[in-house]
This record gives structure tokens, sequence and C-alpha cells, in this order.
């Protein structure tokens, strides 16, 4: 679905150049499910980022359904990104001025859908993650992982081939942790959905079907 | 998304209100100097009641003081035909004061319940034909009046809906009573009686930025029992078309030989209108005053909303990961300072709206208010738009993956 090809990331500034990625060949199928491992600041958002063309490539191609989305404009890179990938962030991400259902609704408030559809649509992807009593709460009113959870909604509300989950329960104790991880595999496993974690928690890892692990921003296995 | 949009604002009300009073501010300011520019703009553009085209004044002087009537009236009786006579005078008359002249006579008169302020201004007989004033109807005064016991005028509109209960207000006759104090003591009631005999659309002397107001031109007495009332210090001459300027030493010459008690400066209505307007000059200081301060408003306004949007960037990137496109952003935060801006300015716009009320602003009529407050709104809103671009431009600029990371 998703095929990164010789991928490097380069950030420049005025007098430093960091080399985040370099030489990355990754493939994403329909319905995997991957880890991605490795020490901090070794290029694992990055990648993410790359994969869920929230940023371009200095070097090498990303591919989606075979084609290379380097030339594609912006619009059709938004619209991919509404409609084919699902975003998780580890630090959530929620606009705390919106209550839950407002957050969740996001994704939907950029495709051509009724105010009544997309409320109905938001509500139940919340009552999927199990927060059907908090929809009209502030994100401020939640714990951390209701909140990862609200931010997980928003991911899966739009129904997405492909989620990417950026150390999703890395501000989450273990117990809340697991409870995300249960949701994940629950998406992957009856949906379908391909993932794509980011996690420094080698047991959750182990619950994917593939590691990668990175290091210096290459890939090492 | 208006409606999420609406949410947004409302939610984030407190955060708002700071850039919403800078636009109250800026409403404001922008009303107060479009107010005073369309106040001056309604006067400008309505009719002056006369054309200064070809018409030169002669203002007469006896010392530095105006002449008492009963010292220059008979001698202007002797002037008038003598300057008709004279090429390439068309016509002349005589006026209390040229025009342009700022100088003014007012006077308080009452019909029946009703009272008014009324401008007064003394004309002769053929000042109609000199400034090619225009009856609305009834007559000019002339010597058909002689003897009638009663002062004839020509009033203008405004006069006529002051004073005049019904009807066109010809033959209207208005009544006047002073009591004046005798030498030896007591008092002396003088009765005066003027009549209405036409009407013009509007006669404003002193300019093109004098106020409307109800006005009348009195006929003066030029011989026989003169007083205070038939006050006159100019000669109006109407002259043919392109008459050079070396006619001021002719006309001078021919007056001095007549009346050398008296001197003469002579000016083209057109150069009194230059020199007016050109007093107006200072009017610009506080104009660029108005336009520098508006300009530190739109400076104001585009640093508060670069801070908002600043501070909202990781929230745009989250937008942009989550399918909005970077028109779609810019839109937003248009419609958010839209939104912003048409609250502030309903906010002021109800603020401006209580102001004829307090009775304080009597400028504040309709045909200023109105395009005051419409013209502040759209300018408010084309500067909030215009403020609000480089912000957006700013918020988009990045990748949503920077944006998602932003300090």
């Amino acid at each position: 679905m998703i095929r990164l090809e010789h991928v490097q990331k380069t950030y420049r500034t005025d007098r430093i150049e960091t080399v985040a990625l370099t030489d990355i060949d990754l493939d994403v199928e329909k319905g995997a499910f991957l880890s991605i491992m490795g020490p901090s600041g070794c290029g694992k958002s990055t990648l993410l980022n790359l994969m869920g063309l929230l940023d371009r490539p200095s070097e090498g191609t990303v591919r989606l359904d075979g084609e290379a989305v380097a030339s594609w404009e912006d619009k059709r890179l938004a619209r991919l990104r509404n409609q084919r990938i699902g975003f998780i962030f580890q630090s959530f991400h929620l606009i705390p001025d919106l209550q839950v259902v407002d957050n969740v609704e996001i994704p939907l408030l950029y495709r051509s859908s009724s105010a009544g559809e997309r409320r109905r649509t938001a509500l139940a992807a919340i009552e999927r993650v199990g927060l059907g009593s908090r929809a009209h709460h502030f994100p401020s009113q939640l714990s951390g992982g209701q909140q990862q959870r609200v931010a997980v909604a928003r991911a899966i509300v739009g129904r997405p081939d492909l989620l990417l989950a950026d150390e999703p329960t890395g501000n989450l104790d273990s117990h809340m942790g697991d409870e995300i991880m249960d949701l994940l595999e629950e998406l992957n496993q009856e949906h379908g959905t391909a993932v794509v974690m980011v996690t420094h928690d080698e047991r959750l890892a182990g619950r994917t079907q593939r590691t990668v692990r990175l290091f210096d921003g290459r890939q090492v296995a | 998304m208006t409606r999420h949009l609406l949410k947004l604002l409302w939610n984030r009300r407190s955060a708002n209100a700071l850039v919403g009073l800078e636009v109250l501010v800026a409403f404001l300011v922008l009303f107060a100097v479009l107010a005073a520019a369309a106040h001056y703009w309604d006067y400008y553009r309505r009719p002056l009641g006369f054309d200064p085209t070809d018409v030169w004044a002669v203002e007469i002087e006896a010392g530095t003081d105006m002449a008492e009537p009963s010292a220059l009236n008979p001698a202007v009786a002797r002037f008038l035909p003598e300057l008709r006579s004279m090429e390439p005078v068309v016509d002349a008359a005589a006026t209390i004061w040229a025009p342009y002249r700022q100088a003014g006579w007012t006077t308080t008169w009452s019909v029946g319940e009703r009272s008014s302020d009324v401008r007064l201004f003394n004309g002769s007989d053929t000042l109609d034909r000199v400034l090619g004033m225009e009856l609305l109807r009834g007559r000019w005064f002339g010597p058909e009046d002689d003897g009638s016991g009663r002062t004839p005028m020509v009033v203008n509109e405004a006069f006529v809906d002051a004073l005049v209960d019904d009807g066109d207000g010809l033959g209207q006759v208005i009544v006047d009573e002073d009591r004046n104090p005798l030498p030896g003591g007591g008092e002396e009631l003088v009765r005066r009686e003027r009549v209405i005999v036409g009407v013009v659309e509007e006669f404003r002397p002193k300019g093109e930025l004098q106020k409307p107001e109800p006005s009348a031109i009195l006929r003066p007495r030029l011989e026989g029992e003169l007083s205070n009332d038939d006050y006159l210090s100019a000669l109006l001459l109407k002259m043919r078309p392109g008459t050079p300027a070396t006619i001021e030493q002719t006309v001078n010459d021919r007056l001095l030989s007549m009346a050398p008690e008296f001197s003469f400066r002579l000016q083209p209505l057109e150069a009194a209108r230059t020199e007016y307007l050109q007093r107006l000059t200072p009017l610009l200081v506080p104009a660029l005053i108005a336009a520098f301060l508006l300009l530190m408003v739109a400076l104001g306004l585009t640093g508060v909303l670069w801070q908002a949007v600043t501070q909202r960037i990781r929230e745009l990137g989250l937008r942009r990961a989550k399918g909005a496109t970077l028109a779609r952003i810019r839109r937003q935060i248009l419609a958010e300072t839209l939104l912003l801006t048409l609250a502030a300015t309903t906010l002021g716009g109800l603020l401006v709206l209580q102001l004829p009320f307090t009775g304080w602003f009597p400028q504040l009529r309709p045909a200023v208010l109105i395009p005051a407050l419409v013209l502040a709104t759209a300018v408010t809103a084309l500067l909030t738009s215009l403020a609000a671009l480089y912000p957006s431009w700013l918020a988009t600029r990045v990748e949503p993956a920077e944006a998602l990371r932003w300090e």
C-alpha cells in the first residue's frame, strides 16, 4: 500500500545539516501491523511523518499504491491524508477549546457530509473507544489515557486504510497503554486497517507482526 | 464548518477579546475619521446657491470699519448705475458682505409656535442676476416693493421648512420686535415686518463648508431713512468672461473718483474661493494624524493577529494532518478574523448608533452617520482581512510535520 524507496531526510538550517533518515526501504502492505523501534532521535517520528504524507523526503521516493507522491499537489495530498490515513500523536494534539465530539469530528469537516451525519459518525467513533459518556467534555477534563483514546477516535473516525501511531502509549501507564494497544489490534484484525506504530516498549512491539528497527537514521532490522 | 468556527471563537472568547478590542478600536477610529469626512463632504456637495464664475467683489471700507449705511448706501446707489455702464461689467449688485467672507449675522425669529435661528444677508435688487441665483418660486425683490412698509426677502427652503406652517411660504410675514433703549431713559419698541417674496433652494455665501441652515436675503434700502438693518459693505460685478486683471485698476479709479472717502479692494470671487479652500489646509493636519493613527492600528492588528495565529500553528498543522488543504486553512483564518470583525463592528455600530441620542454630536445626521457606519465596517473588514494575510501565509508555509512540532 505504501512504499518507501531509498528515502533520505535531511534537516537544514543556515549552519547545521542534520541527517534524520538514510536509505530507508520499507513496504507496508494492506492489513499489516508494524512497529518501529529505536532510541530517541533515531528518526522514528520522521519516518512516520513521511509515511503519513506530512513531510517530504530530501531524497528517495514515497509511493502510495505504486504511485510516487512527490509531485502531488497539496489538494491531492490533503485528500489522501483525510480519507486514507489516520494519525495518532504521542502528545494527542487535541484542541483544548473544543469538546471531545468536536475534536473527533475534525477530519469529517474536510469531507462533504451533513452536520448530522458528521455528529453521528463522531459519536459512534467515541463509543468505539469507550468514551460515550465523555463526548461533551473538554480535553482538560479527561485523564491522559482518555485523551489518547479521543485521539484514536479522531484517527479512526474517517475509516482510514492506514493508521500511523507515534508512541501512542508513550505518555500512559501500562494499563492504559494496553487498552490503546488492544484497540489498535482490534482495528487491525477486525477491519483490516494497516497499523504502523512507533514504540519504545518491546512488549508492545512483540504484539505486532513485524518490527522495524532504526539506529542513527538507518534501518538496522 | 461555520458552526465549528463559531464554537471555536466562542470557546476562545477570552483569548479573542484582545483581537476583538483591537478591531473595535480600529472601527471607532475609522468611524470618527469617516464621519468627519462625510460631514464635510455632505456640506461640500450641497448646492451653494450661487455661481462665482466671472464675478468680482469690491469690498468697501471707511478707514478700518464698515461704513455706516447713512454714509455708504447713497454712494452705492450712485456706484451701481455707473459700474453697469462700464465695459466689461455685465451687471452690478451690493451686498452686506462679499461671498466667501467669513462674516455672519444671525437672529432668532418666531412664527406662531415655530422658532428658528436664521442667517441674514443683505443683497440689492440685482443680486440674483449677478450671482446667477435661481428662484424655486416667487420673484426677486425690486422697485415694486418700494413703499410697501415691509422689507421683502428671499429665503431658502430650510427657512420655509423651519418657520412656515403650511403653503409654499410666499407672502408669509415675519414680525420682529426689539426694545431699544432711548438716550433719555426708557425704551422704544421697534417693530419690523418682513415678507417672503421668493424662495431659493439654498444660499451659503460663506462657502462650500458653510452649514446649511435657514437663511434670508433682505432688501436693504439705499436711500431715505436708513437703519442698522441696511448695512452694505461690498459690490459684486458680473464681468464678461475673460476679463483681464487690469480691470481692477480701472474700476478702483472710477470708484475713487466718485467717493474718495472710501477705499476699495477688488478680488475675483473665484480667487476668494481658492483662498477659502486653501484656508482649509489646516484640516489636513488632523486628517494626517488620523491616517497615522489608522496605520498604527493596522500594524497593531497585524501584530495581534500574527501572535494569535502563531500560537495556533500546531493546531493548524493538526488540521492539515487531518485533511485540510492550505487554501482551506487560509480561508479558516480569514473567516475567523471576519467573524471576529463582525462581532466587534456590530458592538461598535450599536455604540455609535447611540451617539445621536446623546445630543452631543449634532453633526451625526443620517446623511453622515449611515455612510460613515457602512464605510467604517467595510474598511475595518478590509483592514482585518489584509492584516490576517501575513499570519495565514506564515501558518501555512511550513510542512504539517514541522507545524506539529512548532514551539
